[in-house]
Parts: structure tokens; C-alpha cells; sequence
């Protein structure tokens, strides 16, 4: 199992749990997507691609994803808007639980309860954001040489 | 000039220079887009976000004094407030706000409590009935003949495939398959 470890004056740690490959400049639904990384949206019991987005402020998840999760989130309570590159949106903020995936033998899973942005108006794919999500944990990419070398470590921000 | 115009003008003066400088390159920027007729585009902080100018939002002038103090009086114009820090991108001043308010004021500050509450991380036991590996070759091989339906895999198996996603749900829940499949839309 691939590990990332931390470094100060005095020691070194190990500061990633998990990791799994990544897939770059992909395809998801008809949306060119830059780093795609697999996750759990709970209490879905399927996984599915993401878009790791570090510059988009929330955690989105849309379209026919928000559309099967509507009945288990809970009543919306307060409409905000996002602007977004596919234009202004409307949606709810939820605390939803999202998993990151490992690949088999590479460590455990990490699971954040997060602040997520959902809305049946963004067609684009599951969005895995700054704030709310990617703030507290740690995690790195390793671009790899070679197709399917791409790796996403990640691990507890303690 | 149009006083909306004069009013924008005096806004961006009152910036620091450094901001006047940026808002300025944006202003242009967005003028241009329009210009090539693909409309005004808003400066945004979705996906994929880009660094833009951001203004803080008035306090209501009843709560500039108060030290937000939850009351069932004043719950709806501190809801009001807050939501707009969060569409303006200023979340740690709206948790603040709403971590310092007891649970119980109002069903929609107790709301704001749990979805700006600092997200919560655990390591998780991973599956070990799946092999992702195996999907990735599925899809280099077998995709093309799927455009634009959802499918469900696992460990390279194909599970179903349905041009909608709840119905596909729906099938591979009733038969007991839907539990740690890789599911996703295959672009058309």
C-alpha cells in the first residue's frame, strides 16, 4: 500500500489512509472533466465518478443524483443560489455524508459529513468542493507518468 | 450618465486599489463575453469557481447593534442575513453567527446550524467485494455501446443499463445488486 508521510524537525508521520487511481481529462456524462476521483454519496449504496474541483466553493451534486436522494435528505428549508459556469442555480444546502473509495489493498475509506450544495438544476456531474468537504481533509495527487499511475492519497486533517 | 452607472462608478472608487484594478479586468472581461453575444456571465463561486470580487453584505439595520442573540423575533432576519453571507462566500462569519445561537430558536436556524457546522471525517473499513481495475477496462472497451444510458458495474461485470438513472436504481435495488455497483451516465 502507497503511503504519503509528513515530515517535521523532530519525526516523520504518516498522514494519508487510503488511495485510489484517479482518472484525468475524462469523460463523465458529456462533461469534460479534469480529475475524476470515485465516491459514495450516503445513503445511496452505489458509488459513482466525481469532479474534484478545488476552486468550486461548494460540494454539488445534481440532476438525476439530487433527484434520487430528494426524499432522503430531509424537507428543504431555505432556496440559495450558486453561480456557476452553467449559469445561476437554485438549490438547498444538506449535510450529506460522501465517502472517498480506495482501490483493493490500498488502505482504508474516508468519509466526511459534509456541507453539500444540492440542486436538480445542475446537469453537470457530483462536484467534490472546497468548502465543506476537501477543508478538512488531507490530500494529494500524484499525476503519475503514465496512464492509470494517477493516484489520489488522502487521509484524517488532524 | 445613467445614475446606476454613477453609483457603480463611485463603488469601485471607494475600493482599495488593488481591488479596483481587478474588478476593473472583470468588468471588461464579462463586457466582452456579452459583446460576442454569449450573454452576461455572473462572476462565480460554483464548479468550476475562479477568484472574483466579492462585497460583504448590510446587516439588517435592527441586528447592527445586537450581538446575534437568537430570539424567535428576530430568527427570520438573521436567516435572511445569513444566507446571503453564504451566497457571498463569507461562511466563516455565518458560522460564527449561528454556532454562538442555541439549538431550538427557530426550526430554520437550527438548520443553518447543521449545514454550516465544520464537516466531520472518518476513516471507513473499505469494501472488498469490488475491483474498480476491472470496471476501468470495461469501460475502455464496452462504453461506446452505451451512449447516454446510465449503467451499473462491479468488478467488470455489467449489472444493467437504463437510459434512466432511478429506474436502474429501481431494477438492481429489487434485485438485490445495487449495493457497492460503480454506477454512472456514458456521455452520447
Amino acid at each position: 500500500m502507497g503511503q504519503l508521510f509528513k515530515k517535521t524537525d523532530k519525526d516523520k508521520s504518516v498522514w494519508s489512509t487510503g488511495s485510489a487511481v484517479f482518472e484525468a481529462i475524462c469523460e463523465i456524462d458529456s462533461w469534460s472533466v479534469t480529475v475524476a476521483v470515485k465516491c459514495r454519496i450516503e445513503p445511496l449504496e452505489f458509488s459513482c465518478p466525481a469532479l474534484l474541483d478545488t476552486g468550486a466553493e461548494w460540494s454539488v451534486i445534481g440532476g438525476n443524483m439530487a433527484a434520487l436522494l430528494e426524499n432522503r435528505l430531509g424537507p428543504p428549508i431555505r432556496s440559495l443560489t450558486m453561480s456557476t459556469r452553467l449559469g445561476t442555480i437554485f438549490g438547498e444546502l444538506h449535510r450529506v455524508g460522501i465517502t472517498l473509495l480506495t482501490d483493493p489493498g490500498q488502505g482504508d475509506e474516508l468519509t466526511v459529513e459534509s456541507t453539500t450544495f444540492v440542486s436538480e438544476e445542475w446537469d453537470g456531474p457530483v462536484v467534490l468542493g472546497y468548502r465543506g468537504f476537501l477543508e478538512r481533509i488531507r490530500f494529494a495527487l500524484d499525476s503519475g507518468v503514465t496512464p492509470g499511475n494517477q493516484i489520489f492519497y488522502f487521509g484524517l486533517a488532524e | 450618465m445613467s445614475k446606476l452607472l454613477e453609483e457603480a462608478i463611485n463603488e469601485i472608487r471607494a475600493l482599495p486599489e488593488a481591488e479596483q484594478e481587478a474588478v476593473a479586468a472583470l468588468i471588461l472581461k464579462e463586457f466582452d463575453g456579452q459583446k460576442q453575444g454569449s450573454g452576461f456571465r455572473h462572476l462565480r463561486n460554483g464548479p468550476s469557481g475562479m477568484i472574483r470580487p466579492i462585497r460583504h453584505p448590510e446587516p439588517p439595520e435592527t441586528l447592527k447593534h445586537e450581538d446575534w442573540k437568537g430570539t424567535p423575533e428576530n430568527a427570520e432576519q438573521i436567516c435572511d442575513y445569513i444566507t446571503k453571507l453564504v451566497e457571498n462566500s463569507y461562511v466563516t462569519e455565518a458560522r460564527k453567527i449561528v454556532s454562538a445561537i442555541p439549538l431550538g430558536v427557530s426550526l430554520e436556524l437550527d438548520y443553518w446550524k447543521k449545514v454550516l457546522a465544520e464537516p466531520v471525517a472518518r476513516v471507513t473499513k473499505p469494501r472488498t467485494d469490488r475491483d474498480p481495475r476491472k470496471d476501468t477496462l470495461w469501460i475502455e472497451k464496452n462504453a461506446g455501446k452505451y451512449k447516454g444510458k446510465w449503467i451499473a458495474l462491479k468488478s467488470g461485470d455489467l449489472l444493467g443499463s437504463n437510459e434512466s438513472l432511478a429506474e436502474l436504481h429501481s431494477t438492481l435495488k429489487q434485485s438485490g445488486k445495487i449495493t457497492g455497483a460503480f454506477v454512472f451516465r456514458v456521455g452520447s
